[in-house]
């Protein structure tokens, strides 16, 4: 799954107490429950996220 | 973070002093008067302002001012402020105790200045809480505790349950909005946008460019069959332009004719010469514009209007059939079951009479006859009712079912008028059916009138629908031509005429070109390489756009379901831990509490009522929100919080809830700070035996110069 959203550092996001830890886990969530043809559009809005939660927060990333 | 200290330089009854804190408990122990509550009120007063200084300024002097020291995590955030001047000093400093943050400006209580609100970010990003209200809400338990009702502090402490990222979501979720609303107007969530964006834009033009190419396409792959038929097309319809082209130069060189002849004064003896073009014609548009109607119409006109009327008396026919029908309704009548049943009970009497009066038995069969007849009669009605009833409402669902069509008819027909820029009410659609015939009558007297002498060749009928692309082109320009056809007419028009007909003439030609290439079987479209790729890009360009439009649609899904599940993962939480704690204190009395949508608690009472808070006691209201301050500090526990400072909060508290509260608070200081102001000497005794820090206030010596305690002065003091 991990290697699937491209993101290395899912396993510590899923564990984080705040909302982007909550935008992960929903991800995996979703991503367990969709269709092969809806798995890139997961995978992509998610990263989309964590782009947008790194340039608000840059440290946090 | 921690408060470390308090120093308090003028305020109050204090001058000069510094009250050191731990993390934990810490327990300010004093009798009344001491200052106690002046020394806590110290935090919100430097931290956010004080409404009435006079309150805290020492008597005598000109002067107010304390400061607050705060530690954590290797940083140092010192915030001092003239209670006077309201000018307030922060600055935080690094492990290093380096300067990192530092603010020097006047921050008045309620400023709303763009200093006020970057202050209170500051204080919001570094201690957790940027607002006065809610410190009194969430971290502040006086003698009466601010409780938690109205929109804006629920508001505030929704966004202080949330956490810090609510700011951050809102910054996001912004962002993703806008992006996806410069790509497409359209909108999952609500309101569509007005105008088109990207996604609508390449969509239309892709759609105009679709029929084209798709044409080009067809032409380069129909069988010979479906050529010859093109062929035999393109050729009646280049037939039909070519007679209206040369009907069109015919006019023109009229028009060039006049022109050329209007300068040259008439004699004012020589009668105007009589001619059909010039005689006594009024210009056609102006004719036109008298009677209230267009220069031009649309070709479907006629037939929409058409189609209209014959709506409109197909409706009209069916109302008749309808009035009739609910008349005969109307004829239909009940059987008067009231008589009857009034007749029958009469004889059910009279009988009765009869068998008590002794009668013979004979004499029954009268009234048992009669009553027979009287059920029959009844019986007889009610069927004759129920017939004719059906055959009436089967005869209004067929008319219904014809009206309901003529209607949706009407409705379609509407649509197109809408289309078409006509009007599509019935009313105006009679109007302008009646334009039109006055159109048609004007148009072809004109056109009469400006036929050369001898002409044999037939009227033109320019608002008739003709059935192909060519031929409305034709009348189009025919339209436009018409539209100048205004007797002797002036240089500028003639060149306007002249150029439509240029165009008119080009357009005849590439037509021409095109039956060549048809019949010498070359592919059409001379650019049509350029085309199709053009075509490629503009789809791959949408398809980029519609997995952009899909991504960022996903994206907001999921952050606002991300956003929507931690605050309310949080909120269960609070709810979950305040319900502990306060069962505890109240001994299992309410087992459980809740928040509404404004934050507002409310009790469970007997298993199945909740009631408000307000309904209770001011003890059971005291324990409530102590507890919810508790658990509000242990949820947040973001290392960002203030103390929980509580102000003689078991006042209002029983023996056995006091002991429950006690523990409670307790329990809390282990994961954080707490000061605990109280006169009660039980409370000492309770600090020497689980070595809380105590402040020791004595009321002797208030002006006594700043005084460094230790745990163990702290603890000896009560020994």
């Amino acid at each position: 799954m991990k290697e699937m959203l491209e993101v290395p550092e899912l396993d510590e996001l899923s564990t984080e107490k705040s909302v982007r830890g909550e935008v992960a886990r929903l991800a995996e969530k979703r991503l367990q429950a969709a269709t092969p043809e809806e798995r890139p559009l997961i995978a992509a809005a998610l990263r989309l996220l964590l782009d947008r939660f790194a340039a608000v927060e840059p440290d946090k990333l | 973070m921690i408060l470390r200290s308090i120093e308090l330089e003028e305020f109050g009854k204090f001058r000069g002093r510094t009250f050191e804190l731990r993390h934990g408990m810490n327990l300010v122990l004093g009798p009344n008067e001491a200052g106690k509550s002046t020394l806590v009120e110290a935090i919100p007063a430097v931290l956010f302002g004080c409404r009435d200084v006079s309150r805290l300024k020492p008597w005598g002097k000109n002067a107010c001012a304390a400061r607050l020291v705060f530690e954590g995590g290797g940083q140092t955030v010192e915030v001092h402020r003239d209670l006077l001047s309201d000018d307030v000093h922060l600055i935080e400093r690094d492990d290093l105790y380096q300067v990192v943050t530092e603010f020097r400006e006047r921050v008045p209580l309620r400023g709303r200045g763009v200093a006020a609100k970057r202050y209170r970010n500051l204080l919001a990003r570094l201690l957790g809480i940027g607002d006065e209200e809610l410190f009194r809400a969430t971290c502040f338990f006086g003698h009466t505790p601010q409780e938690w009702r109205g929109d804006e502090l629920s508001r505030k402490l929704r966004e202080l349950l949330g956490g810090g990222s609510q700011k951050d979501y809102e910054q996001i979720m912004e962002s993703l909005l806008e992006e996806h609303f410069s790509l497409t107007r359209y909108s999952p969530w609500g309101r569509d946008k007005q105008q088109d964006r990207q996604l609508e834009i390449l969509d239309r033009e892709l759609a105009e460019r679709q029929p084209q190419t798709a044409g080009e396409v067809t032409a380069e792959t129909v069988d010979p069959d479906d050529t010859a038929a093109r062929i035999r097309r393109l050729d009646e319809e280049i037939a039909r332009d070519q007679a209206e082209y040369d009907k069109g130069v015919r006019y023109v060189e009229q028009v060039r004719a006049r022109t050329a002849a209007q300068p040259q004064p008439a004699p004012a003896t020589t009668p105007p010469p009589v001619s059909a073009a010039s005689g006594d014609h009024a210009p056609l548009p102006d004719r036109l514009r008298a009677a209230g109607l267009p220069e031009s119409l649309s070709p479907q006109t006629p037939e929409l209007l058409g189609e209209a009327a014959a709506i409109r008396q197909e409706l009209a026919e069916l109302q008749q059939p309808l009035s009739r029908l609910q008349q005969q309704e109307k004829g239909l009548k009940k059987p008067p079951w009231l008589l009857l049943g009034s007749l029958a009970l009469l004889l059910i009497v009279a009988v009765l009479a009869v068998l008590f009066t002794g009668l013979p038995v004979w004499s029954l069969l009268l009234p048992a006859g009669a009553l027979l007849a009287l059920l029959g009669f009844g019986g007889w009605r009610q069927w004759t009712y129920g017939k004719g009833r059906s055959i009436c409402d089967q005869e209004r669902d067929r008319l219904e079912k014809q009206r309901a069509a003529a209607l949706a008819r009407q409705e379609l027909l509407s649509e197109r008028c809408e289309a078409l820029g006509l009007p599509t009410a019935p009313i105006d659609l009679v109007r302008l059916q009646k334009l039109v015939a006055q159109h048609r009558d004007l148009l072809q007297e004109f056109w009469s009138g400006t036929e050369p002498a001898g002409s044999t060749e037939r009227q033109p009928e320019p608002a008739e629908p003709q059935p192909s692309v060519a031929s409305e082109q034709a009348v189009d320009t025919g339209s436009g031509l018409q539209a100048y056809d205004d007797g002797p007419g002036d240089a500028t028009e003639l060149a306007e005429l002249e150029r439509r007909l240029a165009e008119f003439g080009q357009q005849l030609h590439d037509r021409r070109a095109e039956l060549a290439r048809l019949q010498a079987g070359l592919p059409s479209g001379p650019v049509s390489g350029n085309t199709d790729s053009e075509l490629q890009a503009l789809k791959v360009r949408r398809q980029e756009i519609a997995v952009r439009v899909a991504v960022l649609r996903q994206a907001i899904e999921l952050l606002a379901e991300a956003v929507e599940r931690y605050a309310k993962s949080d909120l269960l939480q609070l709810i979950e831990d305040a319900s502990r704690l306060f069962s505890k204190v109240t001994r299992d009395r309410y087992p459980e509490i809740r928040l509404d949508t404004r934050m507002h608690p409310e009790l469970r009472v007997d298993d199945k009522r909740w009631q408000p808070v307000e309904c209770f006691s001011r003890g059971t209201v005291d324990a409530l929100y102590l507890a919810l301050r508790v658990a509000l500090a242990r949820v947040r526990g973001d290392g960002r919080s203030l103390p929980l400072i509580l102000d003689d909060p078991f006042a209002h508290l029983d023996q056995q809830r006091f002991a429950g509260a006690l523990n409670m608070v307790n329990l809390a200081a282990v994961q954080g700070q707490l000061i605990l102001l109280s006169h009660n000497q039980e409370l000492a005794r309770r600090a020497a035996r689980e070595r809380w820090h105590v402040v020791a206030l004595d009321p002797g010596s208030p002006d006594q110069t700043a005084m460094e305690e230790t745990d163990h002065d702290g603890q000896l003091h009560l020994l």
